[in-house]
């Protein structure tokens, strides 16, 4: 239910309640903790900021009119505890320029959160179909944290075979979600 | 088509911090200019997340899944009754995980005491390391990543360590066998019942200093860096940065104890509690048997002269397959204030007996002079065929024989674990044999760049 503030004596404006503002934050889970990963290439890490970025927007005192304003916050905020935790471990930052990051989120928060949700719920669906080998390499590598030359050193390859698998492994990931959202819409059309 | 795929392969290299410095400006140009380079790269981010996700989820229904299993006691019928159950986590894994997020954050915020939140992450593990948590479940196997409510944590051999980390970003580091139990409601309190602790300790809210309680101290942390060894009868505190408050249980006794400063909190109220500026280090040790005993069975001979550490055996690694370590470690700070430093020409000079023929592992435990945990180094030594029971062991391990335990440690953080050993304190010293006890019983061990080869037979013409 929202909540109307007063802006002065004859004018109200509307924001969101705490509630939609947690299902805003969960709709969008994915896209803010791969805001937070592309600064601290840490799966587990960025799991732990989208997390923190969730507790501010429900405990500091902030408001938000609109469902992308939510967003907008969430990403920035997201960025500088990224950046935040780049610290802390004694790590140098990724090297993006914050112009680079910013067309990033603004890219991100030109898809709206539902299609986001659709997109990654087709995206879980296509991680299943994959070849054993294949997941090994993207847990290897996402979930365990391991560099590019740890997984070639598990896998008994060679450094460029595990670049050239993973870049195409994510270009049939992604193609393998088109081809779901494109049955999608067949479906219901 | 082939453009696309170098690009790609590009951004794969930089998101894994490889990139040659001319390379680093055409990633920028890249991803500045092309929509379909950024388009990549929020896939990759995203996937990687997504899987991340996936895993986690999958990693809780498999302990779920054991969980019930123990419960239920009838195998047969808990699987019956799990493979319902499993379907519908396996196909809304997302939901499941979403809506176990949606209610701890709604739970946090509006039901319930922000303690209920994580308190730590386990940030690195390595060896046996079992977690008993609230209500006195126990996990025998953790992995990085892992978040932590309040509970007990226990490095179980001499080659097991765990990093924590608090949302603060303070970390403490347990080494070694030793039992910790965490907790944060007010503020951060550590129950160290026994065993070795470093914490680098962000600056804390004010009136909520974090607490660390020994068997015989409790100590006060406003932010620093510092190590604790707990006993049951003394506390050994060394502080390397700001300053720490003791109180001694015994007497109530304070002390405040400052950057390169040491304390040893005692049982025993006659004791002094008299804070020392932390001696320089010495480059050479001599073990003190069976003072210096942290496991092992002691065996003593006529007038202790021939008495020995025999190796006793220890569970480890995953409880379904357990492996059998046959081990004896030794502390090497026990009532000894003054650290040990290596140094490049060191060698380990090791003596004892050994009944069989096995591969032998040694190793030991290092710190950073002035700082924290820095890491295990270990060296693998084959004895062939022994015709004679009891045969003497009597073997030299130069220092730069030894490996890092953890390579990709190094890789990731080559400051905080060093590649080499020299230049670290020594903090404790261990050997085993995996599966197979050898009868292997330690009588001297001795750290000195004064040994001499030439007097003594090397390892491989011992036996």
């Amino acid at each position: 239910m929202s909540g109307f503030v007063p802006v002065n004596r004859y004018t109200y404006k509307m924001t969101i309640s705490e509630q939609d503002i947690l299902r805003t934050l969960m709709k969008s889970r994915d896209r803010i903790a791969a805001v937070a990963w592309v600064v601290v290439r840490d799966a587990h890490a960025a799991e732990d900021i989208f997390q923190n970025v969730a507790l501010k927007a429900l405990t500091k005192e902030v408001s938000f009119e609109t469902e992308g304003a939510v967003l907008s916050w969430a990403f920035i905020t997201a960025r500088r505890e990224g950046i935040d935790w780049l610290r802390r471990h004694r790590k140098e930052s990724t090297g993006l320029e914050p112009e680079i990051l910013d067309l990033l989120e603004q890219e991100w928060l030109s898809e709206t959160a539902r299609s986001g949700e659709v997109r990654m719920e087709a995206l879980r669906v296509c991680l299943k179909t994959l070849p054993e080998k294949s997941s090994l390499l993207l847990r290897l590598r996402y979930f365990e944290g391991n560099s590019c030359r740890e997984v070639a050193k598990k896998l008994g390859t060679g450094l460029n075979v595990v670049y050239k698998r993973l870049s195409r492994l994510h270009q049939g990931l992604k193609e393998c979600i088109e081809i779901r959202l494109n049955e999608s819409e067949a479906t219901k059309s | 088509m082939k453009d696309a795929e170098s690009n790609r392969e590009l951004l794969l290299r930089y998101l894994d911090g490889n990139l040659l410095p001319e390379e680093q400006a055409r990633v920028a140009d890249l991803l500045r200019c092309d929509p379909e380079a950024r388009a990549f790269l929020r896939e990759v981010a995203e996937q990687a997340v997504t899987v991340a996700d996936a895993e986690r989820v999958e990693e809780h229904r498999r302990r779920e899944l054991g969980a019930r299993r123990e419960w239920a006691g009838n195998r047969r019928e808990a699987l019956s009754r799990i493979g319902g159950s499993r379907t519908r986590f396996a196909r809304w894994p997302w939901a499941v995980a979403a809506a176990a997020v949606v209610a701890l954050i709604a739970s946090v915020v509006l039901l319930r005491p922000k303690a209920e939140l994580a308190i730590v992450r386990i940030t690195e593990l390595n060896g046996a390391v079992r977690w008993t948590g609230g209500g006195g479940r126990v996990v025998p196997a953790l992995n990085v990543g892992r978040s932590l409510l309040g509970g007990t944590l226990e490095p179980l051999s001499a080659d097991s360590w765990a990093e924590l980390t608090f949302r603060d970003g303070s970390t403490v580091t347990v080494s070694g066998q030793s039992v910790l139990t965490i907790s944060e409601y007010r503020q951060k309190e550590l129950h160290l019942r026994s065993g070795n602790l470093s914490a680098s300790v962000m600056p804390q809210p004010d009136g909520k200093p974090m607490l660390i309680h020994t068997p015989t101290a409790r100590l006060e942390i406003l932010g620093t860096q510092l190590n604790v060894e707990a006993e049951l009868s003394s506390t050994m505190l060394s502080v390397n940065a700001g300053s720490v408050r003791v109180t001694r249980l015994a007497d109530g006794s304070v002390a405040e104890v400052r950057a390169e400063q040491q304390v040893v909190a005692s049982a025993d109220r006659h004791a002094e509690l008299t804070v020392n500026r932390r001696p320089g280090p010495v480059t050479a040790w001599q073990s003190n048997l069976p003072t210096d005993r942290l496991h092992g069975n002691w065996l003593s001979g006529p007038g202790n002269s021939n008495g020995g550490l025999r190796t006793a055996p220890m569970l480890w690694g995953d409880p379904e397959k357990p492996i059998t370590l046959y081990l004896v470690s030794l502390s090497v700070s026990r009532d000894r204030p003054t650290p040990v430093l290596l140094t490049s020409g060191t060698k380990f000079r090791i003596r004892g007996q050994i009944e069989s023929a096995g591969n032998v592992f040694f190793g030991f435990t290092t710190r950073h002079v002035n700082g924290g945990f820095a890491g295990k180094f270990l060296v693998e030594r084959h004895f062939e065929v022994v015709q004679e029971a009891g045969k003497s062991l009597d073997i030299q391990l130069r220092l730069e024989d030894f490996r890092p335990q953890e390579e990709k440690l190094i890789e990731k953080y080559p400051e905080a674990f060093p590649a080499s050993p020299v230049g670290l304190e020594l903090f404790d010293w261990w050997c085993c044999t995996i599966n197979e006890d050898a009868g292997l019983k330690i009588t001297h061990v001795e750290l000195d760049a004064g040994i001499v080869e030439s007097n003594i037979l090397s390892d491989d013409e011992q036996i």
